[in-house]
This record gives structure tokens, C-alpha cells and sequence, in this order.
């Protein structure tokens, strides 16, 4: 029925085929198809790390999210510029530093998570954060209100949602991210403008990992603050 | 006599005009059955950073925000309180679901009117927000104080934009008397 050449083909492919699987389930992964292309085509492209800005009234923040790495950063900043508080997760979501300003004193505090939570975070740092903001916006909650061209000759999508008096107006470019957002608060029946910001959303390349690179004072180890009330 | 009586009055006026332009922001009360996650970002996909019990006191990180609508909640950015720390510090700083969408949604943490002192030694109430100048008269431990909130309403107790832990104070008897206690002695309550 089949030729020699053809049948040793044929059992070639089924053997790659079994390795592959053997090698997915030996690695105590499940096979994710698409999880696999996604962060293949994030390492063909060295763009291997997720980068979100967000531009509020009082200043700024940015998040860094390394999907094959697993760590993630996230700093704010005040209007004028300076720090006001960094976090990093490392260590495939164990450990936590935390550095704050408060009145131009900087402190740093870490600490190591509980293996539950830190299993849980090992799961989410693998979980792509643009595509989710992506998501978001096919949310049956907003309402299309059709295009709108930008000052600067960009052509949006505008979107809209309303809950409990206040809506939400989203501007999305052509790559599907939001670019503004602004929110309105229903005062007697008129929308005034509560709020602006300006968001940005890309893939960066940071091969040498020196964005979760810890660099500021020195650092107190801490107990985990989980299941406390805090004060005592 | 008069020129010091002119002296103070002007201290007082300073004062109030110094604290009525400064931002105010709200504290609230964990109102969950269980423990609430405190997040690296705003949504279900950002990493576990701490965890607060029912019952903590967290504080809004910002006076005028909308929130972040994602996965189904709206988030805030809160300062958490943590034991090790000793006191409220942008070093303990994330983010919690406020609410899930929907009708009839639960609140996973909700504004306050006052407070309860918690210090076993008391508190001295403070003229400024960087907690110095005390005034003479000690609130004992137990004695519920109440936030004294500039614009009346719903949020009525409130920290000092900048200084999470100088939470405003006003008498629950009706007593004219504006000033600061320090947020850690002090337990958050909704007195309505």
C-alpha cells in the first residue's frame, strides 16, 4: 500500500509528533497551542517584554511584564517626574520588593510570598497583559459611537460604557489599544469631565532583564503582609 | 495683650486656610468576609503582592479617580496596611476590586464617618499633618472620635493628601476641633 520511503517518512513524523508530547507532559505543562505561538513570536521578535503606560492628572505609571521570564514591575511616578512607588515581582512570582517616597524619603521593603499565592502568580506573570486589554474592550458592555479623527490626523474607535453615573469614553487606534480615556460624571443630567488619561501599550525587547533589575536603597526583608490586620 | 491675641487668631487662620486648600483623600473599611487580594495592577491578571483581612482600614491613593474598569471590577490604587512597616508608606501601595459590575454589586471596602482609638497608651491629636505639635488633650484607648470632612457627605473621614497616616479628626460631641491623629493608633469605623 505504502512505499518504503513513504512509510519510514510516515513513522519519522509520528515519533516527532510522540517526543513532543512526552517532552510537554514531562515538563509538567499542559500542551497550550497558543500560548506556545504567542511566546514564540515574542522571542523571534526579541520583544520579549510588555510595556503599558498610563498617563493620569497627577502624574504617571508604567507597568513591565516578562512573559518568559515571569516578573513583572510596575513604578508610579508624580507630575513632577519623581518616584513615588516601585514594585517588582520576581523570582516567578515569590518574591515582592516594594520601594516608596514618602516626603523624599525612599524605603524598601521585601518579602517571599506563600507557596499558594506565589503558585498563583507564577500562573498570571505567564498570562499576556495586552492581549487581555484587548479583551477587555470586546466586553459586551460598550457601546460603539462610531470613529473620530484626532488632532493629529489619527483615526480612532470610539467606545462607550456607563455604571452608577459615570461614563467611560475610550479611544482605540488601529492596533486595537486604547490611546485616551475619559471620564464623565452625570451631574443633573449633564456629563462633566472627571477625568483624562493617556495610555500607551507595546512589546519592548529587554534581553539583558535589566528593567527588573533592583536598584535603590537598601532593601529590609519583611514578613509576608498577608491574612493581618495590619496595625498592632 | 491684644497683639497676641491678633497673633494666635492670624496661627488659626493659617492654619484652617492651609488645611482647607490641601487635598483630602478617603479611608475605608474592608468590608469582605474574606481576605482581600492586593494586586501589582489593576485586574485579575496582575500578580498577588499582599493580602488584607476583613476589617483592616485601607486608604484611596488618589483624591479624584475614576478607577480601572477590568475583568469585571472596578479597581483602586490603595495604600494596605502592614504590620512589619508600622505604618501606612507608599512602600505598601497596590491595588483592590472596589466592586464587581452589575446590579446590586457588593462593596469590597467602603468609606467611614470616624474612628476608634486602638493605642493602648492613647492618642494626642496633632496641629499638622507631618504629625507634630500635639495638642494637650490625650484621646484614650477606646474613645471614638469622629473624621471631620471639609465638604460634609459620604466620605467623611479622610487622611492629608501625602500623609497617609494623618487622618483628620473632628468630635463625635459636636466640639469645634480640627486636627490630626496618627491612623495607625486608630481603627476606621462607619458610625452611620
Amino acid at each position: 500500500m505504502f512505499s518504503k520511503k513513504k512509510s519510514v517518512c510516515l513513522l519519522t513524523l509520528l515519533l516527532a509528533v510522540t517526543c513532543l508530547f512526552v517532552y510537554q507532559f514531562k515538563n509538567g505543562s499542559t500542551f497550550n497551542g497558543n500560548k506556545i505561538a504567542f511566546a514564540a513570536s515574542i522571542q523571534a521578535n526579541n520583544l520579549n517584554v510588555e510595556y503599558i503606560k498610563v498617563k493620569i492628572p497627577s502624574g504617571y505609571s508604567e507597568h513591565w511584564r516578562d512573559i518568559i521570564t515571569l516578573q513583572e514591575r510596575s513604578d508610579t511616578y508624580d507630575n513632577n517626574g519623581k518616584l513615588a512607588n516601585r514594585i517588582l515581582v520576581l523570582e516567578k512570582g515569590k518574591r515582592v520588593i516594594s520601594i516608596g517616597n514618602d516626603n523624599g524619603k525612599m524605603e524598601a521593603y521585601s518579602w517571599i510570598l506563600p507557596d499558594d499565592i506565589a503558585n498563583e502568580n507564577k500562573t498570571l506573570l505567564s498570562k499576556s497583559l495586552l492581549e487581555n486589554v484587548k479583551n477587555e474592550l470586546k466586553q459586551s458592555k460598550w457601546i460603539d459611537k462610531g470613529k473620530k479623527k484626532l488632532v493629529d490626523g489619527r483615526e480612532v474607535r470610539v467606545i462607550e460604557s456607563s455604571f452608577e453615573g459615570l461614563t467611560e469614553v475610550v479611544y482605540v487606534d488601529a492596533t486595537d489599544f486604547p490611546i485616551k480615556r475619559e471620564f464623565f460624571k452625570n451631574e443633573n443630567g449633564q456629563l462633566k469631565l472627571l477625568e483624562e488619561r493617556t495610555e500607551e501599550y507595546k512589546k519592548i525587547s529587554s534581553q539583558s532583564g535589566e528593567i527588573f533589575e533592583y536598584n535603590g536603597p537598601e532593601v529590609k526583608e519583611i514578613p509576608a503582609p498577608v491574612g493581618e490586620n495590619g496595625k498592632g | 495683650m491684644k497683639k497676641l491675641v491678633s497673633i494666635l487668631l492670624l496661627v488659626v487662620l493659617a492654619n484652617t486656610l492651609i488645611v482647607g486648600t490641601a487635598f483630602a483623600v478617603a479611608v475605608m473599611d474592608v468590608t469582605t468576609s474574606t481576605n482581600l487580594n492586593i494586586r501589582s495592577g489593576p485586574g485579575l491578571s496582575y500578580s498577588i503582592i499582599a493580602q488584607v483581612n476583613p476589617g483592616s482600614d485601607i486608604l484611596f491613593y488618589y483624591e479624584v479617580d475614576a478607577g480601572v474598569s477590568a475583568d469585571g471590577y472596578n479597581w483602586r490604587k490603595v495604600y494596605y496596611p502592614s504590620a512589619a512597616i508600622g505604618q501606612y508608606s507608599s512602600s505598601a501601595v497596590g491595588w483592590a476590586a472596589w466592586y464587581p459590575y452589575g446590579t446590586g454589586h457588593p462593596w469590597y471596602y467602603y468609606y467611614t464617618t470616624g474612628v476608634t482609638v486602638i493605642s493602648s497608651t492613647g492618642i494626642y491629636e496633632y496641629q499638622y499633618p507631618n504629625l507634630t505639635s500635639p495638642y494637650p488633650m490625650l484621646y484614650n484607648y477606646g474613645q471614638d472620635i469622629g473624621g471631620w470632612d471639609q465638604d460634609g457627605g459620604l466620605a467623611g473621614l479622610k487622611y492629608e493628601s501625602g500623609y497617609p497616616n494623618a487622618w483628620r479628626l473632628y468630635r463625635l460631641d459636636g466640639s469645634y476641633d480640627l486636627g490630626y491623629g496618627n491612623g495607625w493608633k486608630l481603627n476606621a469605623k462607619d458610625f452611620r
